[in-house]
């Protein structure tokens, strides 16, 4: 391997280590909220609007005298809750129905893959809008709209996967060495379709997470004292000019953790990639 | 009584039809099959002439349209699942010895595959088989624990072919599994097939496209031209004017000696020595 | 014939990055005459063909000269130049050289578009290079896609590409494994031909000695990375020297059938 090979796979590794380590202070936020924040995100002190930062209060607080720090820690644990329930509806509805589909074929396969179609013909946001307007609003419509208007791509991809993996030679040959159905499909065909996966949802996450905050900028999504950082750039968006901060601390979250999402996506897209790896042990 | 019986197989393939009418085409007519213990049959004929379709009806892994498959005396025309002592009595060996093995699984468990389906083996006797196994095909004990990617085209094949002896089956089909490999690696599959069958009596479905090997390995063999079968007799090379697919096909065969081939010039005349 | 050799090989060496996959290789190959490199997979055989086109895969590194028409090609942009311009290559898998969305049209005209040689009369120099290499409809050919093609067909299309820009040399990596028989000994004929009547020459790379018999007027035997034979057909079929070639020879008679 030569020199430049060397620093090429170094820094590779090295997005991987960075992104790894954000998405985990993002996640270990969210867990430990309570132990990180020092107020209580939702205590209304009025005496202390727009106060300056402070040992007590370290980005100050909001036009309510609400303690941004912790609006912000508990921020993190609405936007990974929520974007986790979201993923785990799509995988559970991709994975049912596009293994189903590329599995069956024929009519079923036919109406399932219209039927997604449906979802497909709409901007995600404007599904996720008109959807929220006939469930109403509420952090679980919320989930449930941004979740249905994304299934439809995995169960399309999962689909597509299937039907390239079930005609692989070593599926059929698995089917004459007698392994059951269910047992080929964990054994044979999950697994590179998992591999994909997991780089699709890590890129997905961070986009999924803007859905969450721009339907709560809206107003559509979290009711008001609860924390989120979607609610709270609405809430300063009077205040720009005079306190630019409680704007952009939120934004500056929003943009932290989505571009952790991201870089872990690309860097787990690298090291699962076959031309990317056979360039490190070459064989001949 | 023959272990393989196919009778009457008709098979037709549709193609295309999104933007225009569905083009409907033939592969197998009206084929009759039997194969019995210990036999080895040559199937030839172009790429695209039906001989792989042939393979994967007698496989159970495609239902023909019409006609029945007969093995073991079982019926089993258009089973889904074959039952399982008849599903373990009929192996296969694919051409892409790389696409047929699953690359996230170490050689050790490729062939512990059918071991854990049919004979339930477990632990220290599934290790023992596997580990004989691989010995049989003339690779070490130690490769179990290696992943496909670290082994050659040849290897992999053996592996294979390990895999498709697990069950001890009583037919394999050996759909081209040896034509990309290199000849003396031929030359030892065979030789290896050979002693299989003389100790075991198993019977292959030898799918090919090349004479050589046909003439090499076969008691019987068949060409298949427009769907249907016609016997010819592998060991002779003259009195093969009866069809011009089969003199295609011996014409084909590449020369054994240089001299031979620049007297032979472009006309492509028969190379029989 | 020149004096000087078409394609001269010395002392190549191929290294991966814990070891070396081709010593020392050296060769001559000349116009008008079929030298095959002949070896089991993993001899390094193809990659000392791919090492002439500059085709090798990522993280290989070689050494040693290569000169075409006693010209040193020191540096990849030369390698790169004589690629399709002087020497014409022919690869195993024919599907994959084709870009599966244009017509053969327009791969003839991009190929020749990108050497500068596109002029008024392309559709008949086109249909003639189709004619050249075994169509006998040629006109009906150019309006087709790669995949409406078979392997032996668009081997033939390959060819049809080397003609047309005039190359006087062919590379032909294992040009017939991937083909059925039949397309196998079309192809081969087809190329037998152009040697006959274009004076053409070619680097036949492949693992079937029946190819070498039907081909090749030198020959190089592969083993281990290193040329461990070389000589004429004659010679090495009639009068093989080293252990691996006689069993190779040995065996390959036995296939075939000849006692």
């Amino acid at each position: 391997m030569s020199l430049r090979d060397m620093f090429r796979t170094l820094a590779r590794r090295g997005v991987l280590a960075i992104a790894v380590l954000m998405a985990v202070v993002v996640c270990g936020t969210a867990v430990f909220a309570p132990v990180i924040a020092p107020h209580d995100p939702t205590d209304v002190v009025l005496e202390n609007k727009f106060a300056a930062p402070s040992m007590e209060h370290p980005f100050g607080c909001d036009h309510l005298g609400r303690d941004v720090l912790s609006r912000l820690v508990y921020g993190t644990r609405t936007s990974i809750c929520s974007v986790a329930a979201i993923m785990a509806i799509v995988l559970l509805l991709g994975f049912t129905v596009g293994t189903v589909s590329g599995y069956a074929g024929g009519a079923l396969d036919a109406t399932l893959m219209r039927f997604c179609d449906v979802f497909l013909t709409f901007p995600t946001f404007i599904l996720a809008m008109f959807l929220i307007g006939v469930l109403g609003t509420g952090m679980v419509n919320v989930i449930i709209a941004v979740a249905l208007t994304h299934w439809a791509w995995y169960a399309r991809i999962i689909r597509s996967m299937v039907l390239s993996l079930k005609n692989r030679e070593y599926v059929l040959a698995a089917k004459v060495a007698g392994t059951g159905r269910l047992q080929t499909t964990v054994r044979h065909i999950l697994p590179p379709i998992v591999a994909q996966l997991v780089i699709l949802c890590t890129l997905d996450i961070g986009h999924m997470m803007l859905h969450v905050s721009g339907l709560s900028f809206l107003g559509l999504g979290v009711t008001p004292p609860m924390p989120e950082w979607g609610v709270m750039i609405s809430d300063a968006r009077q205040f720009i000019w005079s306190h630019p901060m409680l704007i952009m601390l939120p934004g500056g979250m929003i943009f932290v953790t989505v571009m952790a999402f991201n870089l872990l996506g690309d860097a787990l897209r690298d090291s699962f990639d076959p031309a990317l790896a056979v360039q490190e042990d070459v064989v001949p | 009584m023959p272990i393989v019986e196919l009778s009457g197989i008709r098979k037709t393939y549709g193609r295309g039809g999104f933007f225009r009418k569905q083009e409907r085409f033939t592969v197998l007519r009206n084929v009759d099959l039997s194969l019995r213990a210990g036999e080895c049959l040559g199937l030839v004929g172009r790429s695209g002439s039906g001989k792989s379709t042939l393979g994967r009806i007698m496989l159970g892994l495609e239902s023909p349209d019409a006609g029945s498959v007969k093995i073991l005396g079982q019926d089993v025309t258009g089973c889904t699942r074959l039952p399982e002592h008849i599903r373990r009595a009929v192996q296969v060996v694919f051409q892409d010895a790389i696409g047929s093995t699953n690359p996230r699984m170490t050689a050790g468990e490729i062939i512990a595959e059918p071991l854990r389906n049919f004979d339930k083996l477990q632990g220290t006797a599934l290790r023992e088989r596997v580990a004989e196994l691989l010995e049989l095909v003339g690779l070490s004990p130690d490769d179990a624990g290696k992943l496909p990617g670290r082994f050659s085209g040849g290897q992999l094949q053996r592996i294979c072919i390990a895999r498709a002896l697990a069950p001890s089956p009583q037919v394999i089909v050996l759909d081209e599994a040896v034509s990309s490999l290199d000849m003396l690696i031929q030359a030892h599959i065979l030789d290896l097939l050979d002693s299989l069958r003389r100790r075991y009596g198993t019977a292959y479905l030898f799918v090919t496209h090349d004479l050589r090997l046909v003439r090499r390995f076969c008691d019987r063999a068949f060409f298949m031209s427009d769907g249907n079968l016609h016997a010819f007799d592998p060991a002779k090379t003259v009195d093969m004017k009866g069809s011009k697919v089969l003199e295609e096909l011996f014409n084909a065969i590449l020369p054994p000696m240089p001299d031979a081939a620049r007297r032979q010039g472009n006309s492509g005349e028969s190379v029989a020595v | 014939m020149s004096s000087t050799p078409f394609l001269e090989v010395r002392d190549l060496q191929i290294h991966s990055a814990s070891r070396e996959l081709v010593s020392g290789v050296g060769f001559q190959a000349v116009q008008g005459r079929v030298l095959g490199l002949v070896g089991a997979s993993g001899s390094g055989k193809s990659l000392t063909c791919l090492s002439v086109l500059d085709l090798l895969p990522k993280g290989l590194r070689m050494q040693g000269q290569i000169c075409v028409q006693g010209v040193a090609l020191e540096d990849q942009a030369s390698r790169r130049a004589i690629r399709s311009s002087k020497v014409g290559m022919i690869l195993q898998n024919p599907m994959s050289c084709f870009d599966p969305v244009f017509t053969i049209r327009t791969h003839f005209r991009e190929t020749l578009a990108a050497h500068g040689m596109l002029s008024a009369d392309f559709g008949q120099r086109m249909l003639d290079a189709l004619r050249e290499v075994g169509f006998a409809e040629p006109q009906s050919v150019p309006g087709l896609y790669p995949f409406q093609m078979s392997g032996g067909m668009l081997q033939r299309v390959m060819v049809a590409l080397a003609l047309i820009l005039e190359a006087p040399f062919l590379i032909a990596d294992e040009p017939t494994t991937d083909l059925d028989t039949v397309a196998q000994a079309r192809v081969l004929d087809l190329l037998a031909g152009l040697k006959e009547r274009h004076g053409l020459g070619m680097l036949l790379v492949t693992h079937d000695l029946g190819v070498i018999a039907r081909l090749a007027d030198d020959v190089a035997v592969m083993h281990g990375g290193m040329i461990i034979e070389r000589g004429t057909v004659h010679e090495i079929f009639g009068n093989p020297q080293h252990e691996y070639t006689q069993r190779l020879i040995a065996t390959h008679l036995e296939f075939s059938g000849y006692n």
